[in-house]
This record gives C-alpha cells, sequence and structure tokens, in this order.
C-alpha cells in the first residue's frame, strides 16, 4: 500500500486532517500507521512532539513517540545535529519499523513544506524517497494563498514527486463560496485536483486558553478547571475605562491582556464574553479581581513581563488537538469524512 | 408595620461575640448599645463568659430562650456562617454582620458571602453588611455600632457604603451640634442596601432629608424603583465617589464590581429626583438647610446685605445656579426707599448700608420676604464697626418665623467676632455660611427639590405598534449563528428598519457585479462601504468611497476598496461591500445607546459630525421611565437644539422625526435586551423626516 504525506505551511491543520483520515481508514479496517519525520521541538512546558504524542494515544500505534517523530526542527538544528547523514538514517530507520507494521503511513509534513531542506528532509525529497503521494493542505486567506499551492505542486511535479491534490481547511465562511466556485476552477486549470473544502469550525480551529498557557507560562491565580475555553481574539486593555466596555463587548472568547493594577479593564473584561485574562507586569491583581474572575469561571493568568511580549509569545499559538479532547477528536473525523473526497484518499493509500 | 422597623426599632437585641475586654469591638458595641439608653432587652452571647458589663451573657442566641429581634454579629468571620445559622434557627429578624473577612478579601471570602445572604434569605432574615460599623436610631434610641459616641437626634438619616467615613461624620456632627435620625453603614450590601434604607427612611416619622454616600449601586432596578418613590416624598441628596478615571479604578478596586459609567450615575440620579452632590462639604450643606429650612415655592431670590460687594457675589450666583433675582413690586420699593437711607439700594440686591445695625436689617427681610415675589430670601453680614452680629441674628429667627413657607439662609463674613451671631443662628435653625456662594449653592438644592417633588409621574418608554421583532429576531439568530458580535451594515440598518427608524438601506455586494445591480436598485449616486464585523473605523483604512455615479466607477472603487482593505488589515474576514444610496446632507445628529451595568438601557443624544468629541454636546438618559416628556427634555437639553429649532433664520427641523427615531430606539433595544451598543451616526435630521444613514448593532 501507498502513503500519503500531508503536508503544508504551519497552522493550516496537517495534523487534524491526517486524524480524521487515518481514523476513517481504520474504521475500514486498515492497518493505519502515523510518522512525522520533522517534529517541533519541545517547548518550555511539553516535552515531546504533540502530535506524535495524540496518534499514538488516539490510534492506539505500538510505537514510541520518539520513533514517531525521531527528529525535532529547532532553530539551532543544524548545529545540534551537525550530522545530516546520520539524521536521515535515523529517519529512514524510524520510518521502516512503522512501516512493517502498517498497511499504510500517513506522514505528517513538517511546519512548513522546506522544512529542513538544507540536511535533504524536506517534503519533497522524503516523499520521493518514500514513493508516498503528497496531499497539500492550505488554509485559505485571499487570492495569494493560491500561489502557494501553485508554487508547490510546480516543484512537486518537477520532482518528479506524485502529487495528489490539495484540501482547503478551515476555510472562512465568507471565502466558502469563492473557494468552491473560482479556486477550485482556478486550480483545475491548472491540473490541480481540490481533495476537499472543510469549512472553518471554531471549536477545533482556535486555540485554547491552554495552549495560551503553554506560551505565556505565569501564574494560574483563578479558572484552572476553564483552561479548555477556547480563544478567537486577543485584545489589549489599554483604553479608557468609558470605552473599555463597548469594545470589549464586540468580540466573543477573547483573551484580554491589561496590566495587573487596571482592575477596572479587567473587571470590564469580566463583564463581557472572555476566555482568559492575562495580566502583565508580574503586578498581583486586587483580590476583588480574582474573586470575581472565579465567580466568572474565567482563567486569570498573572504573567512576568509586559504586555507586548505577551502579545509576541501569542503570535505563534495555534490550536492543538489533546489526546483526552474527544469533542474535537470527534470533529476532525467528522470535517474529513464530511467535506474530503475520502474515496480518493483512500484509494491513493491502498494503491 | 414599616419596612424594617425591627432593625432600627427592635424590642431586643443579642451582641454575638461580646467580650469583657474593653479594647475589643464585642465590647465596645455592647456598651454603645446600653450607653445609647436603649429600652429593650439586651444579650451578651459568648459561650466562654457568663457575665459581661453587668449582664447575663449567653453561650449561644439558641440558648438565650427569648425572642431576639435584633442579633449584633461581631465574632471571626469563620464563625459567622454558624452564628447565623444559630440566630435563624431561633428566629432573628435583623442580623447586622459586623465582621470583615468576606467578599473584600478574595475568592475564599467572597463564596462565605455568598453563602451568609443566602442562609440569610433561607431564614427569612434581613442582614446589614457585613464588614460594616453597624447602624444608629438616635429616637429609638440605639447605638448597634462600633461608633465612638452618639449622635445628636435630629431629622438627617445618613446610609453610608463607607464605615470609615461615617464614624468621622458623626463625630465632626457633634461638634457642630448637627443631629441626626438614622446612621447606618451599609459594608458589603450583601442583603439590604441603600434602596431599602432610602424606602425604610421615607417611612421613618423622624427623619426629613435622606443623605447617601455611595461608591456603587448593588442592583440598578432596584435602586431605580426605590428612589423614584423615595424622591416624591423626601429630598434624597447623594455623593457618589468614583467620577474621575482614577477613582473610578480605586472605586472598582473597592468594591470589586465594575462600576457602572458616570453618566450613567448622572442620568439615573436626575431621572429619579435625586440631588447629586460632588464635594462632602456640600452633602452636609444641603442637609442643613433641608433638615431646617421649608423647601421654597419657586426660585425667586432676595438679597438683604450691608455691604455692596459680596451682594454682587450672591447675585452673580443666584444666576449661575438657575435661580433667579427676584423683582420687588413697586410697594416693596417705596417702603424700603421710606425706611432706609437714600444712598441705599433698593432694588434686589437690598444693601442697608455699612452703617446698619439690626433695625435696618429687621425691617428690609420682613419686607421683602412679604413682596409676593419673593421666595427665600439670602441675608449677608459683613463685620462693620456698627454692625450687630448677635441681635441681627435674634431679629432674622424672628422674622423667619413669620413666613413659613420662605426659607431663609445667612451668610455671616467675618471671623472670631461673629461667632456669638453664628452660633446663636445655629440654635435658632437658620443655616449659616461663611461665604455668599456656599449659602446660595446649598439654596439652590433646596429650590430644586421642590420642581422635583411636584414633578409628574414617572412615564413609560412609547409603545410602537408597527414594530416588526419577528424580522430582528431572525438576523439577530443568524448573527449568533455565525458567531458574531457585530452585525453588519446590511443587518443593522434592517434591524432599525424594523422598528420604524428610517435607516437607509443598506444592500450586501459580494462581487462587484451585484454592487453595480444594487445601485441601479437603490439608485445613483452611491456609496460603498466594506463590510467586516472587524473594521470599526472604515474611513480610516479607505474602506470608503463616496460619490459614485456609474457602474464603471462601482467596480473600480470595490476591487480598489478590497485591495485598501486587504494592505492595511491582511487578516480582516471582508464580508463583502455595502452599497447605500447617497442621501442629501442634514444637520448631524447621533443617536446612541450602551447597556449600562447597573442601570440598563443608556440612551445618547447630540450634535454629530466632524467636532463631535471636541464639542461634547451630548445629553443622557435611562430608557426607565423614557417617555415623550423626557425625550423632549433630552433633545432640549442640548446645544444641538439651538440649531434643530432653527438657527438664524433657518427653518426649523422636523423635531417630532428626531423624537421618534430615540424612542424608537429605546423600544428596540428594551424589547431586545441582547443588544449592548447601538449607535447611529450620523441621523441627517430634515425640515421634513430623518434619516439614519450608518447604523451600528453590538449584541452579546
Amino acid at each position: 500500500m501507498g502513503d500519503l504525506y500531508i503536508t503544508g505551511t504551519a497552522g493550516s491543520g496537517k495534523t487534524a486532517i491526517a486524524l480524521g483520515i487515518a481514523l476513517f481508514l481504520q474504521e475500514q479496517g486498515v492497518r493505519v500507521g502515523y510518522f512525522k519525520p520533522v517534529g517541533t521541538p519541545p517547548g518550555a512546558i511539553r516535552a515531546e512532539d504533540r502530535d506524535a504524542t495524540l496518534m499514538r494515544e488516539v490510534l492506539k500505534l505500538g510505537a514510541e513517540v520518539q520513533e514517531i517523530a525521531p527528529l525535532a526542527l529547532g532553530g539551532y538544528y543544524i548545529s545540534s545535529y551537525k550530522d545530516p547523514q546520520r539524521c536521515r538514517q535515523l529517519v529512514r530507520e524510524a520510518y521502516a519499523k512503522i512501516k512493517a507494521t502498517a498497511e499504510t503511513v500517513l506522514i505528517d509534513g513538517a511546519a512548513q513544506p522546506w522544512a529542513m531542506a538544507t540536511f535533504g528532509l524536506d517534503t519533497l525529497s522524503l516523499s520521493k524517497e518514500f514513493g508516498s503521494v503528497v496531499v497539500y493542505v492550505v488554509r485559505p486567506a485571499n487570492d495569494r494563498s493560491l500561489d502557494e499551492v501553485s508554487f508547490f505542486t510546480r516543484c512537486a511535479r518537477e520532482s518528479g514527486v506524485q502529487f495528489a491534490g490539495v484540501v482547503f481547511n478551515n476555510v472562512p465562511r465568507v471565502l466558502l463560496a469563492k473557494t468552491e466556485g473560482i479556486y477550485r476552477e482556478v486550480l483545475a486549470g491548472l491540473g490541480i485536483e481540490t481533495l476537499g473544502i472543510i469549512p472553518s469550525r471554531t471549536e477545533l480551529s482556535a486555540p485554547t486558553v491552554a495552549e495560551f498557557y503553554e506560551a505565556l507560562g505565569g501564574d494560574i491565580l483563578a479558572g484552572e478547571d476553564k483552561f479548555g475555553n477556547i480563544v478567537e481574539d486577543v485584545l489589549v486593555g489599554a483604553m479608557t475605562i468609558e470605552s473599555a466596555l463597548a469594545y470589549f463587548r464586540r468580540s466573543a472568547n477573547k483573551a484580554v491582556i491589561t496590566g495587573g493594577d487596571r482592575a477596572e479593564i479587567a473587571l470590564a473584561a469580566l463583564e463581557t464574553d472572555t476566555s482568559v485574562l492575562i495580566l502583565t507586569g508580574g503586578l498581583y491583581p486586587d483580590v476583588k479581581v480574582i474573586a470575581r474572575a472565579a465567580e466568572k469561571g474565567v482563567p486569570l493568568i498573572l504573567v512576568y513581563y509586559d504586555t507586548y511580549t505577551a502579545i509576541e509569545r501569542l503570535a505563534e499559538v495555534s490550536r492543538v488537538i489533546r489526546p483526552g479532547d474527544m469533542r474535537a477528536i470527534a470533529l476532525a473525523r467528522e470535517s474529513v469524512v464530511e467535506h474530503c473526497n475520502l474515496e480518493k484518499l483512500a484509494a491513493l493509500a491502498r494503491a | 408595620m414599616q419596612p424594617l422597623d425591627s432593625l432600627f426599632r427592635p424590642q431586643s437585641v443579642a451582641v454575638i461575640g461580646a467580650s469583657k475586654k474593653r479594647e475589643k469591638l464585642g465590647n465596645v458595641i455592647l456598651r454603645n448599645v446600653l450607653q445609647s439608653g436603649y429600652g429593650g432587652a439586651v444579650y451578651p452571647v459568648n459561650p466562654r463568659e457568663t457575665e459581661i458589663e453587668g449582664l447575663k451573657t449567653f453561650p449561644s442566641v439558641s440558648e438565650i430562650g427569648k425572642p431576639v429581634e435584633l442579633a449584633v454579629v461581631v465574632v471571626p468571620a469563620e464563625r459567622v456562617l454558624d452564628v447565623a445559622r444559630d440566630c435563624g434557627g431561633a428566629g432573628v429578624e435583623h442580623l447586622i454582620v459586623i465582621s470583615a473577612g468576606f467578599k473584600e478579601t478574595g475568592p475564599e471570602g467572597l463564596l462565605r458571602e455568598k453563602e451568609l445572604a443566602e442562609l440569610c434569605r433561607g431564614y427569612g432574615m434581613r442582614l446589614v453588611g457585613p464588614n460594616c460599623v453597624g447602624l444608629i436610631d438616635t429616637h429609638t434610641p440605639l447605638n448597634a455600632s462600633f461608633a465612638a459616641g452618639f449622635p445628636l437626634k435630629g431629622e438627617i438619616a445618613f446610609v453610608s457604603q463607607s464605615g470609615a467615613m461615617l464614624v468621622a461624620i458623626l463625630d465632626w456632627s457633634l461638634t457642630i451640634g448637627l443631629g441626626f435620625s438614622r446612621c447606618i453603614s451599609m459594608g458589603n450590601k450583601a442583603d439590604l442596601d441603600e434602596a431599602d434604607f432610602f424606602t425604610a427612611a421615607v417611612a421613618d416619622p423622624n427623619t426629613k432629608v435622606i443623605l447617601c454616600y455611595i461608591e456603587d449601586v448593588k442592583d440598578g432596578g432596584h435602586f431605580l424603583a426605590a428612589a423614584e418613590e423615595a424622591t416624591r416624598h423626601k429630598p434624597v441628596i447623594i455623593l457618589k465617589s468614583g467620577t474621575s478615571r482614577a477613582g473610578a479604578q480605586a472605586a472598582s478596586s473597592h468594591t470589586g464590581a465594575l462600576a457602572g459609567s458616570d453618566v450613567a450615575y448622572d442620568a439615573a440620579f436626575k431621572q429619579t429626583g435625586i440631588i447629586r452632590v460632588k464635594t462632602m462639604s456640600e452633602l452636609f450643606d444641603l442637609a442643613v438647610v433641608f433638615a431646617r429650612q421649608p423647601v421654597p415655592r419657586g426660585p425667586r431670590v432676595a438679597i438683604v446685605t450691608n455691604s455692596g460687594g459680596p451682594g454682587i457675589v450672591a447675585t452673580d450666583n443666584v444666576e449661575a445656579r438657575g435661580l433667579e433675582v427676584a423683582r420687588f413690586t413697586r410697594e416693596t420699593i417705596e417702603a424700603l426707599r421710606q425706611e432706609l437711607p437714600l444712598e441705599a439700594s433698593v432694588f434686589n440686591p437690598v444693601d442697608v448700608m455699612g452703617d446698619a445695625r439690626v433695625e435696618r436689617f429687621r425691617f428690609a427681610l420682613d419686607r421683602v420676604l412679604a413682596d409676593e415675589g419673593v421666595d427665600s430670601a439670602v441675608v449677608l453680614l459683613c463685620h462693620t464697626a456698627v454692625a450687630e452680629p448677635v441681635e441681627t441674628a435674634a431679629a432674622i429667627a424672628e422674622v423667619k418665623e413669620k413666613y413659613a413657607e420662605k426659607p431663609v439662609l445667612a451668610v455671616y463674613m467675618g471671623g472670631e467676632s461673629l461667632a456669638a451671631g453664628v452660633e446663636l443662628l445655629a440654635e435658632k435653625g437658620i443655616p449659616c455660611f461663611s461665604f455668599p456662594e456656599v449659602a446660595v449653592e446649598a439654596l439652590s438644592g433646596l429650590v430644586a427639590y421642590g420642581s422635583i417633588k411636584e414633578r409628574p409621574p414617572k412615564e413609560e418608554l412609547p409603545a410602537y405598534r408597527d414594530v416588526d421583532p419577528g424580522v430582528v429576531r431572525r438576523i439577530l439568530t443568524r448573527v449568533r449563528e455565525e458567531r458574531r458580535r457585530t452585525l453588519l451594515g446590511s443587518e443593522a440598518a434592517q434591524v432599525a428598519a424594523a422598528y420604524g427608524i428610517p435607516a437607509a438601506p443598506i444592500l450586501l455586494a459580494r462581487r462587484a457585479a451585484e454592487a453595480v445591480t444594487f445601485a441601479a436598485e437603490l439608485g445613483y449616486p452611491v456609496v460603498l462601504k466594506v463590510a467586516s464585523p472587524e473594521i470599526v473605523h472604515k474611513t480610516d483604512i479607505g474602506g470608503v468611497q463616496i460619490g459614485l455615479k456609474t457602474p464603471e466607477e462601482i467596480r473600480e472603487a470595490f476591487w480598489g476598496i478590497m485591495e485598501r482593505v486587504n494592505q492595511h488589515l491582511p487578516r480582516a474576514v471582508v464580508y463583502g461591500i455595502e452599497v447605500q444610496r447617497m442621501y442629501p446632507k442634514g444637520t448631524e445628529l447621533i443617536v446612541g445607546m450602551t447597556r449600562d451595568v447597573q442601570f440598563g438601557p443608556l440612551i445618547a443624544f447630540g450634535l454629530g459630525g466632524v467636532y463631535v468629541d471636541l464639542l461634547k454636546d451630548v445629553a443622557f438618559r435611562l430608557t426607565w421611565g423614557m417617555g415623550e416628556r423626557e425625550i423632549r427634555e433630552m433633545i432640549h437639553e442640548t446645544k444641538a437644539f439651538t440649531l434643530i429649532r432653527g438657527y438664524r433664520g433657518e427653518k426649523p427641523l422636523d423635531v417630532p422625526a428626531l423624537a421618534n427615531i430615540i424612542g424608537r430606539v429605546g423600544r428596540l433595544v428594551t424589547d431586545f435586551p441582547e443588544i449592548v451598543e447601538l449607535d447611529i451616526n450620523p441621523v441627517f435630521l430634515y425640515q421634513e423626516g430623518a434619516a439614519a444613514l450608518d447604523v451600528k448593532i453590538t449584541i452579546e
């Protein structure tokens, strides 16, 4: 059987799609493996590749996390791994081991298709080596998103890689009609098949407070049981009290970042639909703010750096599906089953 | 029975946590109860003592074996719940919890406070506090507080959210001889709050005027209803702190609640007839005047002075405060002229001259008060060589006696030499001030209350038969389904139109061709605006293009806007482009609504256009009681009204059309409480009709 190589840029939702396909194939009685040659480096709080951990648990895979994701793409990976040869060997061995027990392997791409190209471990090099079929996942924002797809396809074809098509994932409601009507047609004109158009589901795409906390660290002052709250927007509370309420009201499920000494801003945020309140500057807030947050069931996180730094740290936060999050796992499966050409994908995997 | 009667006039009082140690609050309170001359039964409760201050002491309230109407609790916070349970079981009617360690200390304390309130509700016990100083009724008499000293008997009820302020004021009142009927420290207001105490004070025959210091209102609706009723019977004067930005921040930290906006408080006070003061001295100046002088029939003030300068200062202030300088009848003027020296001024202000002794003051005051055109008088005395401060004080009081319905205030300007006169005035119940402006300010409060008391009954928001709530409901449901909080311009216009607000129609185009079709439908020229819930200031990013006259211009503008928006805000979700017909320019006005956390919908009306932030010409009303009359008054309050009614030869504009918009906005946001913000900016008002050009709506 052939393998599917799911690639795309960071935050496009590769893992959710791989998960959905894997669950579908398992239901069909296919023995599915999961492999992520280039994983993400451990953060301050988590130690192992999150996607590998998730897939291992959900798909009940025998392999160790270290085998599922043998390498990590750090900012200093060339210096720390040093030997490209050995890295390639490591990946090859790990892949062989997973392939040995599976009928088909879903290979999950790194943060970008070109990641570790310097070591010859990018999507194109590896899919060629494994003989896998590439599926490109893109989260469309505007017309420029098509360039990403067209360019990658051309590279893949010229490298002699098998390219199956593109999945539009997490498509905003306002872009659905355009994707269906125009983008699909434009790509078809270039000989690129659209394998799925998955509408955005906030419950699946928006990060939760847990991801925010992983990125921020700090002290949890209230609402630890509400870390599953999704965060759709980040607002900074630096306005006057008169304008705060109207400003906060315009946004749902939001994170509000403000100074620990701005009690009235914090209280205004708590009066509206707030998923998490992040207090900066290490200024321990008034106890009444904590009491109000506890009363409203809103997580309250105190960080020891300034507001700007907090925002910087949040820039890269994206949703992670956690092993215990049955609702998100079911949603991932549902999204793929309902909106992707699964017969085609399954046929490719079985080819 | 009067509300809260057994709280202020209980047959029996238990002090739980009574102590033998004289420095402990548990002892201070017990002694205060005893020393106040309280006539009912007093039971100290303390399981470790058998006798305190000569009284038999009980281990618990339930073991007293006799009914207890009021229990004052001063045990550590952790034990308060047990004590309250015991009291509830023993049938106690009222609980005053002095103990701190509740909401003010954090989440754990908040939980405890909620439990305490819940527990009291379960037993049908009413609760004062926790975290308070207690309460005093000088007529019962009962001092169930830990305030030092017992105030003089008087007719002022003082309700305070700050215990410290209450204690300080009581101490100060003794030095100036000011008396109180009741003093209440509300503490955290877990159960009883200002509204309850207003209602109780109205029913209290010993209270003539209600003073209140608050940082926030606990329950907006309850407050409005109680205040509206109370001010029809007795004056209510409030000092509400936290008006400045820093003050609001401090108040939020202090109370743990988001302060409603100060304009909302202002509107609430105004609409319920509460007199709001900004300083503590004003609070008590007004209290003294209200307690000792009648409410005048009208605003016409006579001034009698022995010196020109202060007389003019007083006159200026009379006008500045919205009062009238009385115009005397010919008879009054003639009489004054005959009796006073030639060089004296016999018009208002009456200048009896620097060499005036008591007789000139007596004559002039008597004469002006007799005048039908005079509602009140201010007597100014400057310390001159021949002035007779004490004799004049006696004369003022004497003359005042003859005119029961006309208030008289004195201003004694000077120092030590006038002290005896000032004292006599205080004794005779004539409020005396050191400076004219303070006296006039206090008098203006008195005058204001005259019209407050006589105001017409509260109105209701107008009802409109032609509204279509179904349309609004459908749109709001769709917005919620799309997980949006703000309506698109096209949706907001539809919502407004469904409620009879003359909103200019807006159509949402997703493609340029669609925009051209819509333009043909609506009529040229048109304006195109980017439609995105995330973009509030569309003009700033090139998201608006006006005056488009041809399909070509529309096509070009359509993609031009899309590209500019994408440049500025690449991540914004754009729904398309809104198409609207251009309207002829009218007078630009704003109608808005924000849902206040305490008082509900607060409607704003004012002048629009580019100078809106500069001119700040806005009037506010709560929709509570906002009927036709309030709407009219609101419009009249603004400078915009000068324009609307026809400025410099212009024809007047359609005021009923404007009032209609305001009323319908009020109705819309009342029928749909999920609308938390609404702005119509601008409203174009014409000589006939009006148009709401841009409607913004935020839902919850």
